[in-house]
């Protein structure tokens, strides 16, 4: 039963972090709510931070590509500087996410910091090489998506605050497709794989495969990528591609569960890595968005 | 004809729209309650006692009863004519528990949050005992006794075995006729355990009105049959207790059970307040009702020319903890599917077993999805074994009109039943039309190379009400302005029955369809009606609607005649008016003054219909899939049903139950299972792991009607409701083994279990 006490409202991230640590008993931040109302945590009070001025996407003199915390899943659907960032890579997988009522209420932010290995936005994310940044009560922090997931609902956050993510300017012309793989089409994924290749003068100059639901986190398959980083884009032969989706298949540590065995994860591991790859190479930029896997 | 057969507007369709307070739950009364359920941990327990003291001392806790509080009176749950032929093996508190999930204890309190938190604080002692979960341990195990109560009814081997209902019949001689055949093909086949989820859940409000009557306003599919069931478990006369139905969100089946009444009803009683109980969606999928899990093993034995000579079907079933539905569920698998090829020797035998897992019961299909599962496959499997065409194959061996049914008058509804002759049948134009829409026989180009297509077919036919049981009543009451008041006890559930029957109500009178004025399931208003299910109501009760309304014309013109100095039988009603020879006419509203006024008397009739047939609609579905090779993930990219449900009264209506059909049976073949640990724990009581179809997931339908004029029903009419839930999961399981040559003999298709087929064919 959920022993709710109190509503709190934070103007600033400061101040929500402030509000969290007042106490008495346990906090815990709130924006869209999607996942809360299903989950009813134990807490005594919530610290709302949808007025806290993180909700804006924003694109930086830089060219990086700043994600508000409080940014809906809707909004990184709909909006431009995301739709055109990494071939609107980050655009479709938001738009996978639960169906239109749910993508309008939930967060980017809420969506990481619930920190289910399944979590929709993070494989994607970590695909582009994004970058955290944390709010305390007088300081802010940045550090790497891979270092933000600590364990299933675990992040490094404690009591402080994520305000966002940003993607760096060098990822927007990356080649970046995703794939989430459920039974019916509104549901928690079963296997997640993002990849994104950095191309230049006919090679592979970067390479981020990003696996989701097949790990305790979600996770970087760094092995695999290793491989691929500074081939010759005719020299990834189907075989190599075998070679790279299998070496992924094997970083992962999938569950078995009731929503599917450990060896059908891995295997989908490997199949979609290969797919993946192969369209990004195949395709010509123009129809990135909307196919299937 | 005039009204029946047009898409009117559907008579509920403007306040559902509007969100008017139509539903059980849009209804309070003042000082309600809430009831909450406390339910067994354990499999199998005795509940020695229950200590709600600290629960009771929480300020706003009214009551908590357990089984020493409730008199026990052994009763069925299952909402059927009287005598039901499910067992009586059910109390509304038990000393034992039977699943996870089962009733231990009861609480009321003013508020749900009061009652859940008031669900803590009670200490059960429980005696565990060892449980049985697995159908086929519980079938040969009988030292381990689910009900060994001292007296049960209707229990098949009461106090020896855990058989709840058992069924062998045989027409013709199966062993011997199997010797003669060219080929005999056998497999068996799997299905899961699935819920209605219905998008309203089990809700019932109760209360003791100022005559002393117990006024029960619940989301049901049978108010009459509740009426009974709870005089006799509750030990008051019918004459105090009246059921309301109001506004149903949906049963599917489920709801042809008693659920939540009984608690309602004796909390209510010992409280002297209104009492108010309504199930989450994880007691839906806990403590609801689920189609029967079966195995069935299909014998055929054909010659080589593909004529079919002896059929058997055994089919092993977990009815659960309680034997609601199990005999006639299970009959049905039979008797609604095996009469499609009415072959000269035809064996059924089926074995329904209680165990310790959460309860089966009704479902829309009642049975034969099952048996059409078997069947359908079945018929593919011999017709690969024997080098023939599928198609060919089915066209050879159909129920053809003028045919008899081979199996029902051996299988009734627990007792000998009637013999059923196919006086209609649209089934060789439904599979004609069918196989155009879908292009059988054009192989498609998959649209990637990991991909592959292919196409399934299924012949499905189920029947109109149950011959010989089912009936309704009718009254028809002619108002000053010619409108008509019609009271019926069919139960609109959504499925729409009040519109149909006001539709043919309007068309006997000839009067327009909006001065019909319908009022439907109040025990203390309407006549009886067995309720909604068994596809009974536009058959049944429209018989009943039909009688009605005629012989009220036949009132008007037995005034009018006189008066017009003409025969009864020259008067016309149509469009509104009473025309007589001579150029006489008269509005409705004319007519009516003239009746009330001048002749002074009430038009009004009440009329009763059942039928001693019960005629099979028929449907003939296809499925084209695409398989991915690599993922096995199924992609039904069309499904066609050509449906014949004799005069179709409402096509849209027709067409929207054939395409919510074929979205649950879509869910039935590719992901809807409920999941249970070897405990009997379920898994996945939530919608975020219990999967069903939702609009993104339902391929493109396309959907034909075949009109047929079925000689014993209203307007040529048969029933719709259930027959197109038959073919989905059969027409696309066949559609996979087109594509990639995996044959799944257990559904749900889930794309893991089509990978692991594609890998063993492989290997």
């Amino acid at each position: 039963m959920w022993n709710l006490q109190e509503y709190r409202i934070a103007s600033s991230p400061a101040e929500a972090v402030a509000l969290m640590r007042k106490g008495p008993g346990k906090g815990a931040y709130i924006a869209g709510g999607t996942d809360m109302l299903l989950e009813h945590p134990a807490c005594d009070f919530v610290v709302d931070v949808n007025n806290a001025g993180i909700g804006d996407i924003a694109r930086t003199p830089g060219g990086d590509l700043f994600l508000g915390a409080a940014a809906t899943l809707q909004g990184l659907v709909d909006n431009n500087f995301v739709r055109e960032f990494a071939g609107g890579a980050i655009s479709k997988s938001a738009s996978q996410c639960g169906n239109r009522p749910v993508r309008s209420t939930a967060t980017v932010g809420g969506n990481l910091c619930n920190a289910l290995p399944s979590a929709d936005m993070a494989p994607v994310l970590l695909a582009l090489d994004a970058t955290c940044y944390i709010a305390d009560e007088d300081c802010q922090e940045s550090l790497p998506l891979t270092d933000f997931f600590v364990g299933p609902r675990m992040t490094v956050l404690e009591d402080r605050l994520l305000v966002g993510v940003a993607l760096p300017g060098e990822c927007a012309g990356w080649r970046c497709a995703a794939h989430k793989l459920t039974r019916t089409a509104e549901d928690i994924s079963l296997v997640q794989v993002a990849v994104s290749l950095g191309m230049d003068d006919g090679k592979i100059q970067e390479a981020r495969i990003a696996l989701g639901a097949v790990s305790p986190v979600p996770m970087r398959a760094v092995l695999a990528e290793t491989m691929l980083a500074g081939q010759e884009i005719t020299a990834v032969t189907p075989d190599v591609l075998r070679d790279v989706a299998t070496i992924a298949a094997g970083e992962c540590d999938p569950l078995d569960d009731h929503r599917a065995s450990a060896e059908y994860r891995r295997d989908m591991v490997n199949v979609l890595t290969r797919r993946l790859i192969t369209r990004i190479l195949t395709d010509d930029g123009d129809n990135m968005e909307g196919g299937a896997a | 004809m005039k009204v029946v057969g047009k898409n009117v507007t559907k008579i509920d369709a403007f306040k559902l729209a509007r969100g008017e307070p139509v539903f059980t739950d849009d209804f309070t009364r003042d000082g309600m309650l809430y009831a909450k359920v406390l339910r067994s941990p354990h499999p199998h327990a005795r509940i020695l006692n229950v200590d709600a003291g600290a629960a009771l001392k929480l300020e706003g806790v009214v009551d908590v009863i357990w089984h020493r509080d409730v008199k026990p009176i052994p009763h069925t749950r299952a909402g059927q004519s009287y005598p039901e032929p499910s067992p009586y093996d059910t109390l509304i508190l038990g000393p034992k528990a039977r699943f996870i999930g089962d009733r231990v204890a009861v609480v009321v309190a003013e508020s749900v949050a009061l009652a859940e938190a008031a669900l803590d604080k009670i200490v059960v002692e429980y005696e565990e005992l060892p449980a049985l979960t697995d159908m086929d341990e519980a079938f040969t195990n009988s030292e381990i006794l689910i009900h060994e109560e001292p007296d049960p009814q209707g229990i098949s081997e009461a106090g020896k075995t855990n058989i709840a209902a058992r069924i062998d019949k045989e027409v013709g001689d199966v062993d011997a006729a199997l010797k003669t055949c060219d080929l005999v093909v056998t497999r068996d086949y799997h299905l899961p355990r699935v819920q209605a989820s219905h998008i309203e859940p089990h809700i019932s409000i109760a209360w003791v009105d100022e005559d002393q009557r117990l006024i029960v306003r619940t989301s049901t599919q049978v108010p009459f049959h509740l009426r009974r069931m709870l005089a006799q478990i509750l030990e008051i006369p019918e004459a105090r207790i009246r059921v309301i139905k109001p506004r149903v969100g949906g049963g599917f089946g489920d709801k042809q059970e008693l659920v939540v009444e009984d608690l309602v009803g004796v909390l209510a009683l010992r409280t002297g307040r209104p009492v108010r109980l309504e199930f989450t969606r994880e007691e839906e999928l806990i403590a609801a009702r689920y189609r029967h899990p079966q195995r069935i093993t299909m014998t055929t034995g054909v010659m080589k020319d593909g004529t079919i000579v002896a059929n058997r079907m055994y089919v092993l079933a977990d009815t659960g903890a309680y034997g609601s539905h199990a005999l006639t569920v299970q009959g049905n698998t039979g008797q609604k599917v095996l009469p499609m090829y009415p072959a000269a020797n035809i064996h059924f035998k089926m074995d329904c077993v209680y165990t310790n897992n959460p309860i089966s019961g009704a479902f829309r299909g009642y049975g034969a999805p099952q048996g059409c599962f078997a069947l359908e496959c079945h018929i593919d499997e011999v017709a690969r074994e024997l080098g023939m065409d599928r198609l060919e194959l089915r066209l050879k061996n159909h129920i053809k009109l003028g045919d008899t049914d081979p199996l029902s008058a051996k299988l009734g509804e627990g007792k000998e039943g009637l013999v059923r002759v196919v006086n209609s049948t649209g089934l060789d134009k439904a599979i004609e039309l069918g196989c155009e829409a879908i292009g059988w026989g054009h192989e498609k180009e998959p649209s990637a190379t990991h991909l592959k297509r292919g196409l399934g077919m299924a012949l499905a036919m189920q029947g109109s009400g149950i011959a010989g049981v089912d009936w309704g009543g009718a009254t028809v009451k002619l108002n000053d302005d010619g409108s008509v008041n019609l009271a019926v006890g069919a139960t609109d559930i959504g499925q729409g029955s009040d519109t149909v029957l006001a539709q043919m109500c309007a068309e006997e009178l000839g009067i327009p369809y909006d001065k019909v004025i319908i009022l439907s399931s109040d025990t203390d208003l309407t006549p009886f009606d067995v309720g909604a299910y068994a596809s009974s109501t536009t058959y049944i009760s429209g018989g009943a609607v039909v009688k009605a309304a005629a012989e009220v014309r036949g009132q008007l013109a037995g005034v009018l005649g006189p008066h017009w100095e003409c025969e009864p039988d020259a008067i016309v009603f149509a469009d509104g008016m009473a025309t007589g020879p001579a150029g006489k006419s008269m509005t409705m509203g004319e007519v009516a003054l003239f009746a009330l006024y001048q002749a002074m008397i009430q038009p009004m009739a009440t009329a009763s219909h059942m039928s001693n047939d019960s005629p099979p609609p028929f449907a003939a579905q296809f499925a084209e899939v695409e398989v991915d090779t690599e993922t096995g993930q199924v992609h039904v990219r069309r499904f066609v049903s050509a449906v014949d449900c004799g005069t179709p009264i409402h096509p849209i209506m027709v067409e929207g139950q054939i395409e919510g059909a074929v979205a649950q049976g879509l869910g039935y073949a590719l992901f809807e299972e409920v999941l249970l640990d070897r405990t009997g724990r379920v898994l996945n009581p939530n919608f975020l792991d219990y999967k069903i179809a939702s609009s993104l997931d339902v391929p493109d339908m396309v959907t034909i009607l075949v009109e047929t004029d079925e000689p014993t029903g209203p307007y040529g009419a048969k029933a719709a409701g259930e027959v197109p839930i038959d073919g989905p999961a059969p027409a696309i399981v066949n559609a996979i083994c087109d594509a990639v040559g995996v044959r799944m003999y257990r559904i749900p298709a889930t794309a893991e279990r089509v990978w692991r087929g594609l890998k063993e064919e492989t290997r």
